[in-house]
């Protein structure tokens, strides 16, 4: 009887062990996203503070009328050396990503002032790299490429090319259309954070 | 003795029955006679009683009391009922009903004061007729059913301390594992803010004109984790 009973304590032991052991590590993986992500560093600060820098920078000269340095200090910050280039795609910090995409968005509002349509576009797709997911700077980058294809649409009307031009118009609105969506789905997402 | 009303089911029966209306009569007169100091002879009763009061608690004797006793003689009669109870006291045996009443007092105060012991037939009969009245669905009616009762009983208790020692590796275990996971192991570091979005330092859709109040706001709240993870490495924190 003494044997069976040490067994049986043996067994319910190994038992809750495998099963401890088996869950809590699964649990620490479905926690842990973040945990994959590298800590608040000098590195990350290093950059928002270039990053800001640059930011007021291009104030000022945008202010004083200075489009191109502007434009010169933006296109700093978006080849500024990145903190942990190690870690690429969706390893990459995420605010170093969204501060890169928020740049590209004003380089291409500081291009498309200057009535540099293509050069703004490309710097719409280049942020657009940078956030994949509905965010609200996604939704920026969405917004300021609708209005640089509205512009398209009057620079082509302007010159008398009514089909392309109406094209372009079209392409507008439904970019436009898009930045409905994902800010849509942006404060959907948020209220359902906020309701669980 | 009490007499027994008719209707009324047996003591033996039933030992938790109420008392009736006689025998709550009789126990106050015996209460009332114990507290007044009632002359001997009222009733056996209470003859009984006051023989247990005063061998228990003696009295003292007067000075013509005792004088009487020392120079009493007994007499023949005396000296031979003192002999029959020397053998009735000698035997263990319940008296024979045939017994004289003092010496079925004497075995009734031997037994109050010093019982012996159960036999085995006794203690089979008394258990026989506890286990009769229990109902009929739990109560065991021959020799297997008393053994299956007992099996069951012991099964009972294994199965108890089989729970009992289940419990503990259960607890045992969550312990260890409760440990483990919560060691600091080598290298690890206390929880730091990581990288992650910002997304939630904003509230409404981005508006153009005010890119670097954003980036003012996400180095300010970056600034932040970073003092708190500086602080946290230091053991600040």
């Amino acid at each position: 009887m003494t044997s069976k009973l040490v067994a049986l304590l043996l067994g319910t032991i190994a038992l809750a062990l495998v099963a401890a052991f088996g869950v809590v590590p699964a649990c620490s993986r479905h926690d842990g996203g973040a945990d994959d992500s590298t800590p608040v560093d000098t590195e990350i600060m290093a950059f928002l503070s270039e990053a800001r820098a640059l930011h007021h920078e291009a104030n000022m000269k945008e202010e004083g009328g200075d489009l191109a340095g502007a434009v010169s200090a933006i296109e700093r910050l978006v080849a500024a050396r990145r903190p942990h280039p190690e870690r690429k795609g969706a390893l990459a910090p995420p605010e170093i990503e969204e501060v890169l995409a928020d740049a590209y968005a004003r380089l291409a509002e500081l291009r498309l002032k200057k009535g540099e349509l293509d050069p703004a576009a490309g710097a719409v797709k280049s942020g657009l790299e940078h956030v994949a997911e509905a965010t609200y700077f996604r939704g920026h980058l969405v917004e300021v490429q609708g209005l640089v294809e509205e512009a398209r649409a009057a620079q082509l009307a302007d010159a008398g090319n009514a089909a392309e031009a109406s094209k372009a118009r079209e392409h507008a609105i439904q970019l436009l259309e898009e930045v409905v969506k994902i800010q849509d789905q942006v404060i959907q997402r948020s209220l359902g954070k906020d309701g669980g | 003795m009490v007499d027994r009303d008719p209707e009324r089911p047996d003591d033996d029966l039933d030992p938790d029955a109420p008392a009736s209306a006689e025998e709550v009569a009789a126990s106050r007169r015996l209460r009332d006679a114990l507290e007044g100091g009632a002359a001997a002879g009222a009733s056996p009763e209470i003859d009984l009683a006051l023989a247990l009061r005063a061998a228990w608690d003696p009295g003292a004797l007067s000075a013509d009391e005792s004088r009487a006793m020392l120079d009493a003689t007994p007499s023949a009669e005396e000296q031979d009922h003192a002999a029959q109870l020397r053998e009735a006291l000698a035997s263990k045996a319940e008296p024979p009903a045939t017994e004289t009443a003092t010496a079925q007092l004497a075995h009734a105060l031997r037994a109050a004061f010093a019982p012996a012991a159960l036999d085995e037939t006794e203690h089979r009969a008394i258990l026989d007729a506890a286990l009769a009245k229990l109902p009929a669905k739990t109560a065991p009616k021959t020799e297997v059913q008393a053994s299956n009762v007992t099996a069951m009983k012991r099964r009972a208790t294994v199965v108890r301390v089989a729970f009992g020692f289940v419990a503990g590796g259960l607890a045992l275990a969550a312990s260890v594992v409760l440990v483990v996971t919560n060691a600091p192991s080598p290298g690890s570091e206390a929880p730091l803010a990581r990288a992650r979005t910002t997304q939630p330092l904003f509230s409404e859709p981005f508006k153009a004109g005010e890119t670097s109040a954003r980036i003012d706001r996400i180095a300010s709240a970056r600034a932040g984790d970073f003092r708190d993870n500086r602080f946290t490495k230091w053991g600040v924190r």
